[in-house]
């Protein structure tokens, strides 16, 4: 029962949606517009990235100015576990071990995985 | 020896309907299954179709889903979980013109591989849903 | 001895401590703090007034967010029948991989809601933290970002703004089955309504299909492999909806309490306030009239 919308790395999910929003449309106006109310989704998602380097080994090295790095090192010495949450992956997270990747809408960013899924999956 | 299945229909846009009926006809993957008293426990998904409820009288009423999943209990007991499901005189058949005639474009169409699949599934949805509505 | 008491400011002083404790407080500068205890009492009336509305907005949302849940739970527990009847248990297999999802939202002023969810992870976090964490919503994910950042995989945002619909549910445990690990067991935890006043947070389970697929009793349904995996996402979805409408549903009644709690505060603080207002502007009143005598007097004698 091999299905051609797993082949193009669809998600049960996504297909369920798919056919419910058509149904929804087709529905005659009145029911239509309670219907529509359930097929809204306005959520964004942000991808985590796990640093690795964490907690009491070494900080990773990344690329940064000479003199930030004696900066981080001496402190690593004097306060472990704070300057594991600072520096990590530097960048501007503020204190974040894992780093956000940034906000993309859910609706998109779920077609975009799919197709990476589907485009793995096709090795 | 229960002579009726009993229906939990569970569908997005109302509550549980717990019906008693004498069979229960689904759109299965695998096939349309008439699901009658002390069928077989099993986990059947379902096809964009129509679900008939016969009732005990003898009338029946059908509903078009957009898929989902059915079980049969151990016990008689039909629960069909689905995401929208609708009695056939709520849809417009204009409605379902126009759609085919977009999916087709995008079907036919140079778009990415997910939109074709996508539109390909909404063809296979429309077509099943015009074939019910005849 | 005569000099100084018929210094006018001892005599003032003299006078001001026959006056009652309060008077002598602010007597030098009454219209000052007149002017700033009005200005309190407007704000707090304000705030009251915000409180208010709040309140009523949120009862208003609780209303809906409960029907919602309801039929959510009907949906859930339908889909969850499957794996009572099976007896599914989570798999207890070596390198087991858990994915906690943490069921928030992004808005404040509701109490303890998204502390107690923290809380929660933390706790399950100190007994054994190999766990991942997908976090639905941004309050949780502040808070578990200062102290559990490590474990987190993914973070959503737009979570609370109205009633979940079974759509967004889809899409999250889209995202979560397209997560590069292969999580033997997903736990989703939200708040479960207990009543109008009370919550807490509880965890359900999204099994995997080798769970499912080894439950004792699941031999009794006939299934496709490929089916399997379409339950399973299926299963996520329906556990997802469940806990995100009652988790909103229980953050609305949090917050029309919270806001209850907080127009009673600011209502208690009115009065007080206004007492107080009262108390000072007779006692400035007071004052004035006093030196007014006083004056007159002293230019009597004089």
């Amino acid at each position: 029962m091999a299905f051609a919308w797993k082949a193009a790395g669809l998600t049960y999910n996504r297909y369920l949606a798919v056919a419910a929003r058509v149904v929804r449309r087709s529905l005659k106006e009145d029911k239509r517009l309670q219907a529509e109310r359930r097929g809204e989704m306005d959520l964004r998602f942000a991808k985590w990235e796990v640093s690795r380097g964490l907690g009491w080994g070494r900080p990773e090295e990344r690329r940064c100015n000479l003199g930030e790095i004696v900066l981080r090192d001496i402190l690593f010495l004097l306060w472990p576990d704070r300057v594991s949450q600072r520096w990590q992956n530097g960048a501007d997270d503020g204190g974040q071990n894992g780093k956000q990747g940034e906000n993309k809408s859910l609706a998109s960013a779920n077609e975009a995985a799919m197709a990476e899924h589907a485009g793995g999956q096709g090795q | 020896m229960a002579s009726q299945v009993s229906v939990a229909t569970v569908r997005k846009h109302r509550l549980m309907e717990i019906v008693k009926s004498v069979q229960v006809n689904i759109p299965a993957e695998s096939g349309e299954m008439g699901v009658l008293a002390n069928h077989v426990p099993s986990i059947e998904q379902l096809r964009p179709g129509l679900i008939e409820v016969i009732e005990e009288q003898g009338g029946s009423k059908s509903y078009f889903t957009s898929g989902g999943f059915a079980v049969v209990q151990p016990g008689s007991e039909l629960s069909v979980n689905c995401v929208e499901a609708y009695a056939l005189e709520d849809f417009s058949a204009e409605a379902v013109r126009n759609q085919i005639a977009e999916a087709q474009k995008i079907a036919g169409g140079s778009g990415s591989e997910q939109d074709i699949a996508e539109a390909k599934i909404e063809l296979e949805v429309l077509e099943s849903l015009q074939a019910a509505m005849k | 001895m005569l000099s100084r008491a018929a210094h006018p400011a001892l005599r003032a002083g003299v006078a001001a401590a026959a006056r009652p404790a309060t008077l002598n407080v602010i007597h030098p500068a009454g219209y000052a703090t007149l002017r700033e205890i009005e200005g309190r009492l407007k704000s707090i009336r304000n705030i009251e007034k915000i409180t208010k509305t709040m309140k009523i907005v949120a009862s208003t949302k609780l209303t809906r967010a409960q029907r919602a849940m309801t039929e959510s739970r009907t949906y859930g527990q339908t889909s969850n029948t499957v794996f009572e009847q099976a007896e599914t248990k989570a798999a207890d297999v070596e390198g087991k991989k858990t994915l906690v999802v943490v069921c928030s939202s992004d808005k404040g002023l509701c109490g303890g809601i998204h502390s107690g969810l923290s809380r929660k992870t933390r706790k399950m976090s100190a007994e054994n933290s190999d766990f991942d964490l997908a976090i639905l919503g941004e309050k949780c994910k502040a808070q578990l970002g200062r102290s559990n950042s490590k474990q987190i995989v993914l973070s959503f945002a737009g979570i609370g703004k109205d009633v979940p619909t079974f759509a967004d549910a889809q899409a999250i445990a889209d995202q979560i089955s397209l997560l590069p690990t292969d999580y033997t067991s997903i736990q989703i935890m939200y708040n479960k309504f207990v009543n109008a006043q009370t919550y807490e947070p509880v965890i359900v389970e999204a099994f995997s299909e080798e769970a499912i697929a080894n439950s004792p009793n699941f031999a009794a349904f006939e299934i496709d492999d490929e089916v399997l995996t379409n339950l399973r996402e299926y299963a996520l979805a329906n556990a997802l909806y469940w806990a995100l409408a009652e988790g909103h549903a229980c953050e609305q009644s949090a917050r029309r309490n919270a806001m209850d709690n907080a127009s009673k505060n600011a209502g208690d603080m009115i009065n007080k306030f206004q007492i107080l207002f009262n108390r000072t502007r007779q006692a400035v009143i007071t004052g004035e009239l006093v030196e007014i005598i006083t004056g007159a007097a002293a230019s009597e004698e004089g």
